[in-house]
Order: structure tokens, then C-alpha cells, then sequence
């Protein structure tokens, strides 16, 4: 079963008497296992989809499809469970919770849900904190980490939850080169080993080889 | 533990200057209602501690106990009225008391009676006197003479009793008799025939309607204005202006309380607006979040209420015993749920905001 289906998905915002199209007439699907890499330029509508396909927005017509789940009319509601217990997110800017230690901010999702069985979160988190090299670090809090420490906790939050689908927001953009480069394959190896889907958006083309399929977006159409 | 608590925890330095502040709103909400009991209890004492449900004034009083006068013929009357139980007398002077051992002249108020006032017992032999304990800070002792009044009449102290006072003046309950005598010494334009009172306190029968028989009583007597203990608590000289004053005071010093909280989270929250973006995106539902900031204006309110309470506890202690404030737990309940309500109410202006943060804010959208 494909990871995310996108059919036919259209998202139009309303600016004065003008309609905006964001993204238009999109289809895509992404393997259970596939890493895709989504690239183009700025207001191209690549932020716009991931946002769709993590249930962060709903789209103006057509149908989203993330594993088993089709939540094109899911309530708000069942869109925060859902991206609690489906989705996984590397954000653009880390944005950790700074008064959250490392394990506590890995653990936040879980925490969220109600999970009861501390113990067991609290075992999981440290583990994929030893398995990203931050065994050490669990107690730290954000600011006593460097940023790649920082970006290396967030990969550890957006696996915490064994999610269906991991999205990626410009991995990249804060970091300097080499540190990019180590924290894409950080990416992919943690979500290939996982064998998760995940859709990387990203506007570095240096940094799409680590992707099995790349796809272009401009002005919210795709093109292969 | 909640990610509330967590940030308090590890973050209090944030939190502190309006933990502070509050504290000392809670101080000033404290103090400020101590005043108005201290003031209220200090100079009502006398009239609430009557049993009797009315008091008779003469229609020229003007509702003053002091300038009021009920002669025995007007009592005659007031007893003859159906539903009139029992009438007892009361009256009151103002005076200087010299107390054994003390340079300074106490303030007194000797209150003549013939009973039936909660706590005080039946009245003593001519010559001696039940006094309040708040006349102890004056160093008056059981067993002290004191002596009243510009030709120092000698009262001896037989006993204590509590918040009996008049006017903010310490009481000493005495036979009508003795209360006579210090009236005309004290005071001789004022003075009172013997059998007079200043007013009748009534009791009404059980099956009676106190408000008719209040009618009945002016109507029976053609002189009188009768009042209820209530009405005749509020009618003392002051007490209405103090009440409403202090209220008004405390009244806007709740208001600062909900404004120093609105203000607050209301910046809080939007120095973390994309942290709880990104929470939402994570999975945090708005009540989880709306949850949050409840439970940091609670703990907020409630160190600063107890941090608050012992400064004013302590404060209690300190200022001299002739400042009329009373610290009661009634006052302390008050105060706790009027800040706890306009710190719930502060906090509140900033739910709408929660509410509406945008969990596709985490990543920005249109692009």
C-alpha cells in the first residue's frame, strides 16, 4: 500500500477578490519504503503540499490519502490525532521546546497522545537518541546543544511514533554545507532503515541524490 | 508532570516578576480588607453583638445612639405593642479612661445594658465592668480601677470579653446605674433621667413579623424610629462611607490583579506563538495547550496568594495594635477566590489566541 496518495488535490487561498492557487490539480503517490525529494523554487507550492499530506491543511478539493487513512474530511480534531500518531515532521527552523530536555522532546508526541506506559517512552526515546549519537545529551536542554545536535533531536521526535510518513521542511536551509550533508544522510538512513516513507522538501539540488525519486514543483503543478 | 509545570519549573525567572507582583496585590487586597474589618468589627461590635432583632431610636436621633433618648413612658409604650417579647436598654458615653500604670488615656466606651448581648455576661454590680479585650493593649488588667471620665469615676474590670467595641473605642459593659453617672459627669447636657436609655433593644415573638411589629412600635409611641440590628450596625456614624470606600478600592485592586495576568500571558503567549505552532503540528490538541496556561495561572496565583498571605501575616504583626485592622479567614477566602477568579479571568484573554494559531504556521505555508 502506497504511504501518502494525493488525488487530484487543488488548494486555493482567497486574497481580496483574487483566488490564489497554491497547488493545482496534484497527483502524486509515495511508496511505503520511498524517500522523494520535492524541489523547487520559493512560493512554488512544495511547503503547501507537505502541509496537505501531513493534515496541517485541508485541501480545497481532491483527496489525501496517507496509508489506510483517507483524511481529506477529517475534523480538526481527528487531524491532531492523526499527525500525532501518523506523520513525523523535521521542521524548517529545529523549533525544539526549549524547557524540554532532548529525551523530553522526543518523548512529546507520545506524551501527547497519553501514552501510558512511561517507562516504555521514556526507553524508546533513549534509544533513538543512543541510535542518532545523543545518548549522552538526553538531559540536555536545547540550548546546551550545538544545531546539529539540535536538528539530530528533532529527526529522533519525528521517529518517535514509528510514523507512516515522515515530512521533511528544508532540513538543510540553517545548516552550513557539511553539516547538511551529514544531517541528510542522518535522514536517510534513519528513515530508510525504518523502511518509512518520506518526502524531503527541499531547494538544495546538491542534495537530492539522497532521494529514490526526485519531483519538481512549480507554480503548485507538479512535473516527473 | 504537564509541560505547564515543566516550564515553571525551569523556567521560573520568567514568571517571577508577576508571581511578585501579584504576591503584592494579594498584600495590598489583604491589608486593605483587614482595615475595612478592623474598622467595620472595631466600631460595630456593640450593636452586632445584640440579640434583639430591633432597636428603638427617638425619631430626633437622627438613627445616633449617642443623641438619642428613650424615656421610661416611651418604654411603657414599646412594651405594650403586640409581638413585643422583652425590651432591654442600652446606652452609650464616649470617654477618657486612666488605667493603672499607663501615662496615656485610653479611648472607652462605657455601654450601659440590662442583657441579652451574645458574649457578654449578665450586667455586673454597680461600679464594676465586663471590659474588651482590645482595652488590654492599653494595659488594662482583669482586677484594674479604672477611672473614667473628666472626674475619674472608679470601674473595676471584672472580666474580659470580645469584639464588644464602639466607635473603635474599648468597651465597658456596666449596670445602667453606673453608665448614668459617667453620662452625667462626662458629658451633662446629655445626661439621662433615671429609668432612660438611649435606645430599646426589642425582642420580637417567635410568631411575629419583626417588620410590622417595627411599624407597630413607631406608630404605638408617635416618637420613635425603630431599626433593625442591620439597619442600626450600618447607621453608625461612618460605616457606610468606609465600607463603600475600602470596597471601591479593592473593587479596582482586583481588577490590576486580572490586568497584571491578562498582560502577561497575553505577551507569553506571543513571544510563543510558533512554539505552539509547532506543537499543535506535533500532535498537541488547543485544549492540551489551553490546559497549559490554566495550569500556570493557577500556581502563579496560588504562590503569589501564599507568598502574599505571610507578608501580610507578618505585617499584622508588626504595625501597633491601635491600627484597627483584622485579618479574618473570611477576609481570607475572599481575597483568595476574587484573585483566583480575576487571574482565571486574565489568563482567559489569551485562549482565543491559543485557540487560533494555525498548526501549518510550524512550517509556513505558501511557499
Amino acid at each position: 500500500m502506497p504511504a501518502l496518495q494525493l488525488r487530484n488535490v487543488r488548494k486555493t487561498y482567497q486574497s481580496g477578490d483574487t483566488e490564489i492557487v497554491a497547488l493545482d490539480d496534484t497527483t502524486l503517490e509515495v511508496g511505503d519504503d520511498e524517500i522523494l525529494a520535492l524541489i523547487g523554487p520559493s512560493g512554488s507550492g512544495k511547503t503547501t503540499l507537505l502541509s496537505i499530506a501531513g493534515g496541517l491543511l485541508s485541501p480545497t478539493r481532491g483527496a489525501v490519502i496517507v496509508g489506510d487513512h483517507d483524511i481529506t474530511e477529517y475534523s480538526a480534531k481527528q487531524l491532531t490525532t492523526f499527525r500525532r500518531e501518523q506523520v513525523g515532521f523535521v521542521f524548517q527552523t529545529v523549533n525544539l521546546v526549549p524547557f524540554l530536555t532532548a529525551r523530553e522532546n522526543v518523548m512529546i508526541a507520545a506524551e501527547l497522545g497519553g501514552h501510558a506506559n512511561e517507562k516504555a517512552t521514556k526507553a524508546r526515546a533513549d534509544q533513538l537518541l543512543d541510535e542518532l549519537g545523543l545518548g549522552r545529551r538526553a538531559a540536555n536542554l536545547p540550548a546546551q546543544l550545538s544545531g546539529g545536535e539540535r536538528q539530530r533531536v528533532a529527526i529522533g521526535r519525528a521517529l518517535m511514533n514509528e510514523p507512516q510518513l515522515i515530512l521533511v521542511d528544508e532540513p538543510t536551509s540553517a545548516l552550513d554545507t557539511k553539516l547538511g550533508t551529514q544531517v541528510m544522510e542522518l535522514i536517510v538512513n534513519e528513515v530508510k532503515r525504518r523502511s518509512t516513507a518520506a518526502i524531503i522538501v527541499t531547494h538544495d539540488t546538491r542534495m537530492t541524490h539522497y532521494a529514490d525519486r526526485t519531483v519538481q514543483i512549480t507554480d503548485g503543478v507538479l512535473a516527473a | 508532570m504537564t509541560l505547564g509545570l515543566r516550564e515553571l519549573r525551569r523556567r521560573f525567572r520568567k514568571f517571577l516578576p508577576t508571581t511578585a507582583a501579584l504576591a503584592l496585590l494579594v498584600v495590598l487586597l489583604l491589608m486593605l480588607g483587614g482595615l475595612l474589618d478592623g474598622l467595620y468589627l472595631g466600631s460595630t461590635g456593640a450593636l452586632r453583638s445584640q440579640r434583639s432583632e430591633l432597636a428603638v431610636y427617638s425619631d430626633d436621633a437622627r438613627d445616633s445612639v449617642i443623641r438619642s433618648r428613650i424615656d421610661p413612658a416611651t418604654r411603657d409604650s414599646i412594651e405594650s405593642v403586640d409581638g413585643v417579647e422583652a425590651t432591654y436598654g442600652f446606652g452609650v458615653a464616649l470617654v477618657g479612661a486612666r488605667v493603672p500604670g499607663e501615662t496615656t488615656i485610653a479611648d472607652a466606651a462605657v455601654i450601659g445594658y440590662e442583657g441579652n448581648v451574645d458574649g457578654v455576661p449578665a450586667p455586673p454590680p454597680p461600679g464594676k465592668a465586663w471590659a474588651d479585650r482590645s482595652l488590654q493593649a492599653d494595659g488594662v488588667h482583669e482586677g484594674d480601677v479604672v477611672r473614667v471620665g473628666p472626674t475619674r469615676i472608679p470601674i473595676e474590670v471584672v472580666g474580659f470579653v470580645r469584639d464588644t467595641n464602639f466607635l473603635q473605642q474599648g468597651a465597658l459593659w456596666v449596670e445602667p446605674d453606673t453608665w448614668r453617672e459617667v453620662l452625667s459627669e462626662s458629658r451633662p447636657g446629655a445626661a439621662v433621667e433615671d429609668g432612660a436609655f438611649q435606645t430599646v433593644w426589642v425582642d420580637v415573638a417567635p410568631d411575629a413579623d419583626t417588620a410590622a411589629v417595627a411599624r407597630a412600635i413607631d406608630e404605638a409611641t408617635g416618637t420613635t424610629k425603630t431599626l433593625t440590628r442591620q439597619e442600626a450596625v450600618l447607621a453608625i456614624p461612618g460605616i457606610k462611607e468606609q465600607k463603600s470606600t475600602f470596597t471601591q478600592i479593592i473593587g479596582v485592586t482586583f481588577f490590576v490583579s486580572g490586568l497584571v495576568v491578562a498582560l502577561f500571558f497575553a505577551l507569553l503567549t506571543l513571544e510563543r506563538t510558533a512554539m505552539l505552532g509547532v506543537l499543535k503540528a506535533v500532535g498537541a490538541s488547543s485544549r492540551q495547550l489551553v490546559a497549559t496556561l490554566g495550569t500556570q495561572t493557577v500556581v502563579i496565583t496560588a504562590l503569589a496568594y501564599l507568598i502574599g498571605a505571610l507578608i501580610a501575616i507578618g505585617m499584622t504583626l508588626v504595625i501597633p495594635p491601635q491600627v484597627p485592622i483584622t485579618l479574618t479567614a473570611s477576609r481570607a477566602v475572599f481575597v483568595a477566590i476574587g484573585v483566583f477568579v480575576a487571574a482565571l479571568v486574565g489568563g482567559a484573554i489569551s485562549l482565543r489566541r491559543i485557540i487560533r494559531i494555525d498548526p501549518a504556521s510550524a512550517i509556513g505555508t505558501g511557499t
